[in-house]
């Protein structure tokens, strides 16, 4: 049965009580006020030290005795399909213990991109492996291709897919099965909102339009994709490099292996980054797992770089046509968007969310999903923010201009949140917004500001449990199956339970990364802290009262007047009783106490049930060369309640320093006569390094937002959605020119000053026309 | 070993059919699946092919994926 409780929620000086109902064995969220030792205070990750001195043992680092290494094939050809394949001489060769081909093992017989797997072997050395994948014939039936959207949109361009399959399809509004109404209604609803819309922006005062595009950002983890696997008694044991190990195990027990998941372990201790690319086990996972069966040894495949660069994952690009209806009031009235975007060789899931964020009217919005022979897109940090962040904000900053408004008051004028409004004047302050610059081009140096906003809105959820284990020599740790993929789940986790029993934080051990502990979430939607924190708490929180409950029988004390603080025995509003956290385990008849308890599956009410966040970007442009330097960007950030700034921070950096990456530099370059990736290392494949690094600052708001009783919001992926968005607002604001390309390259920039330049003897240019 | 099929799907969508979505502990868990039905960023993969294509070469998608596809596994297959 539910019970309900009064709690104040809020951040700042804009606190309110709130009545809520929580699981009846809950905890009460902690409160303005309380008294708490470690919760709110910047503490180290508990793993730092293993990480930085190279003694954190990676998937990649594990060498079970015995283990050879697997190595993938992968066809050359923008888009073919495989014959036959012949792997005679490759099995005779020294070393080679096992061979598999992809049409055999995945009954795909199709190779659509330069990079798909064809064959993968086991041998006793990586070279041994490499030189079998050169002795494997292959003969391909090669098929015309298509590698960019715009060659893909082309009437008469070659087909990408295989039977029916058309190179462009709507991916969204989609007629949703089972609901009333067909494709016809659809069409006609979409027709009958295009008109509407068409005419609510026509009737605004001012109409601004632009069309923008973004680039094919691949997700380029550290630690490639890939596990080492080994058989032991018919169990499974994977050394997975996964954002969901228990994700991974479902994948491998639910067709792959035969075997059940009890009988299957997955381990990722540590995790090199997977930005949303490691939720399936993938194909790599696979024919990880079935070369160990086969060869009956261990099996290390991890995939190279170029693998990586090619398969595993990627941002989809996108085309966006915005027109944006506003009246001179600043109101925006209606909006039409149009976009497109590569997916690689299926049509979904490249869409843009540019209509978050803003209340922007009337809105008529058609995404389209182009099939092209590249490698998949998979989820990846705050998948289609960023890109719809950039048009977005690139039109609200033309709009402001075009009706004369100050950028910022734009914005608040078309934003609701309650916590972003306050954000936007930390912001402005922050960055200097109304300072004086050489801005417009009006030197060689030239500087600018932009800013730009995010939104997320996930408080985590069921479905994970966590243990806490008291032994009698007063020992404690905290287990669950979940991974860290630089969340800082392991210190974050240790923190909760170390408030709760009223311990020091190197008083807790934390395990996790292990599917043979309790159920842990995916780290995907920003979920994880929100999701096993909770779960985490509630379990100390019984294990300390049945600990409380031995004290107060062995002493003749009420069980309910006691708490632990300070690690010692407290009597509630009296202090301590002198008795210590060691001294109370010791008094123990068994030798520990677990508790196993699952996270209260639904969340509260609280304060907002999305979380909100300002990016404010400085940036130096030099007109003769064409280079940007982004000099700051200041982030302020919420994510409910901040358990651990010093963690929460970083994962904010790191959101900033992947956002000016994407700004600036990375790109998947394609080429279009060979149908391959150009730039499928790390050597060409341009990323943000220490020296474009600019000055971050981040300021992070408390809100006790009640939805659970640790409180937290997502914080992994809102902090990337606003920075491209800021830094190009910032360019286009110190060239005085308008840029509508992601990455912002040298090249890019000289173009639209010399375009600028040209457009300053053109009189009367239209309203909103593209310079 | 017969294929085993997640308990979020629904009944008739193949069970080799996966998202993110379902990795995902939220509290609407079915209802936030469902709901990748239509987004236009859920990315949709085979458990038999690994990819966004299945075994007769057509796309993966939640609409696509039901009984009557050549691929759709019989139910000896599925546990």
């Amino acid at each position: 049965m539910p019970k309900e409780i009064q709690i104040k929620v809020g951040f700042g000086d804009q606190f309110r009580d709130l009545t809520v109902r929580i699981q009846d064995d809950d905890v009460k969220p902690w409160q303005p006020g309380d008294r708490l030792n470690l919760i709110g205070q910047s503490t180290p990750r508990v793993d730092a030290v293993a990480k930085v001195t190279g003694t954190a043992n990676y998937s990649y680092d594990q060498k079970p005795k015995g283990m050879i290494y697997g190595k993938i094939l992968r066809s050359p050809h923008g888009n073919a399909d495989i014959v036959s394949i012949d792997i005679d001489k490759a099995k005779k060769l020294p070393g080679v213990r096992a061979i598999l081909t992809a049409p055999e093992i995945f009954e795909d017989e199709s190779a659509r991109y330069a990079g798909a797997e064809v064959a993968a072997v086991a041998a006793d050395t990586e070279m041994q492996a490499e030189a079998a994948l050169r002795a494997i014939e292959v003969e391909y039936d090669i098929k015309p291709h298509c590698v960019t959207v715009e060659d893909a949109r082309k009437e008469g361009a070659p087909q990408v897919g295989r039977g029916e399959q058309v190179n462009v399809a709507r991916i969204s509004p989609r007629q949703r099965r089972g609901r009333r109404g067909s494709n016809s209604d659809m069409d006609e609803r979409l027709a009958r909102q295009e008109a509407a819309v068409g005419k609510v922006i026509q009737d605004s005062d001012v109409v601004v339009e632009g069309e923008f595009s973004t680039q094919v950002q691949t997700h380029a983890p550290l630690e490639t994709h890939g596990s080492v696997c080994s058989w032991e008694d018919g169990r499974l044991i994977c050394w997975a490099s996964s954002q969901a190990t228990f994700g991974f195990r479902n994948e491998l027990t639910s067709n792959w292996g035969g075997v059940r998941a009890k009988s299957c372990q997955i381990l990722s201790e540590y995790v090199g980054g997977g930005f949303g690319s490691k939720f399936s086990a993938g194909r790599e996972g696979v024919l990880g797992a079935l070369l160990a069966k086969e060869a009956g040894v261990p099996v290390h495949l991890m995939l190279d770089r170029s693998g990586e660069q090619l398969s595993a994952g990627n941002r989809p690009d996108s085309l966006q046509q915005m027109k944006m209806g506003v009246n001179k009031d600043g109101v925006i009235q209606g909006t039409r968007i149009r976009s497109w975007g590569t997916p690689g060789t299926g049509t979904g899931g490249a869409g843009a969310h540019n209509d978050g964020i803003y209340n922007i009217g009337e809105v008529d919005k058609i995404e389209y999903g182009v099939r092209t022979n590249t490698g998949g897109a998979k989820a990846h940090r705050a998948p289609g923010w960023p890109q719809g962040a950039f048009a977005l904000e690139q039109m609200m900053d033309m709009a402001a201009d075009e009706i004369g408004m100050d950028r910022v008051e734009f914005r608040k004028k078309n934003d609701e949140h309650p916590i972003r409004k306050v954000e936007y004047d930390i912001a402005k302050d922050r960055i200097k917004w109304n300072r004086s610059l050489t801005r417009n081009g009006g030197a060689e140096i030239c500087q600018g500001l932009g800013i730009a906003s995010n939104l997320w809105f996930s408080a985590g959820g069921g479905g994970a449990s966590a243990l806490v284990r008291i032994t009698k020599d007063g020992q404690v740790e905290v287990r669950n199956g979940a991974q860290d993929i630089g969340t800082g789940t392991r210190t974050v986790m240790g923190m909760v339970v170390a408030e709760e029993l009223g311990l020091e934080m190197n008083q807790v051990a934390t395990r996790i990364g292990n599917t043979d502990d309790p159920q842990g979430p995916a780290s995907g939607g920003s979920t994880t802290i929100g999701t096993v924190t909770p779960a985490a708490r509630l379990a100390a929180f019984h294990a300390k009262k049945e600990l409380m409950e031995i004290v107060a029988d062995r002493k003749g004390w009420d069980a309910s007047e006691l708490d632990l603080k300070d690690q010692e025995v407290w009597r509630i509003g009296e202090g301590s009783t002198g008795m210590t956290f060691e001294s109370a385990c010791a008094l123990m008849d068994d030798d520990a106490i677990e508790v196993l308890k699952g996270r209260p599956r639904r969340n509260y009410e609280g304060f907002s049930d999305t979380n909100a966040g300002v990016q404010a970007a400085h940036v130096e442009v030099n007109q003769a060369t064409g280079a940007v330097k982004v000099l700051k960007v200041v982030a302020v950030a919420d994510a409910g309640k901040i358990l651990n700034p010093l963690t929460s921070e970083s994962q904010v950096r790191g959101g900033v320093i992947q956002g000016v990456s994407f700004a600036l530099f990375e790109r998947r370059i394609m080429d279009r006569q060979k149908g391959r990736m150009l730039n499928d290392d790390f050597e060409n494949y341009k990323m943000l390094g220490s020296m474009d690094c600019p000055e971050i600052d981040v300021v992070l708001l408390d809100v006790y937002n009640g939805k659970s009783n640790t409180q937290v919001m997502g914080l992994g992926e809102p902090p990337i959605v606003a920075t491209a968005a800021a830094v190009a607002n910032a360019v286009s604001d110190a060239l005085g020119v308008r840029m509508y390309d992601l990455p912002i390259t040298p090249k890019k920039v000289l173009e639209a000053i010399a375009k600028r330049d040209a457009a300053k003897e053109v009189p009367a240019q239209k309203k909103g026309e593209r310079l | 070993m017969a294929m085993q099929k997640p308990e979020l799907l629904p009944e008739d969508v193949c069970p080799c059919l996966r998202t993110k979505t379902m990795l995902l502990n939220t509290e609407y868990r079915r209802s936030a699946f469902e709901d990748a039905f239509t987004a236009d960023t859920a990315f949709f993969h085979c458990l038999k092919t690994m990819a966004y294509h299945g075994p007769d070469g057509d796309d993966v998608c939640p609409d696509g994926c039901r009984p009557g596809r050549a691929c759709y596994p019989q139910p000896d297959e599925v546990t």
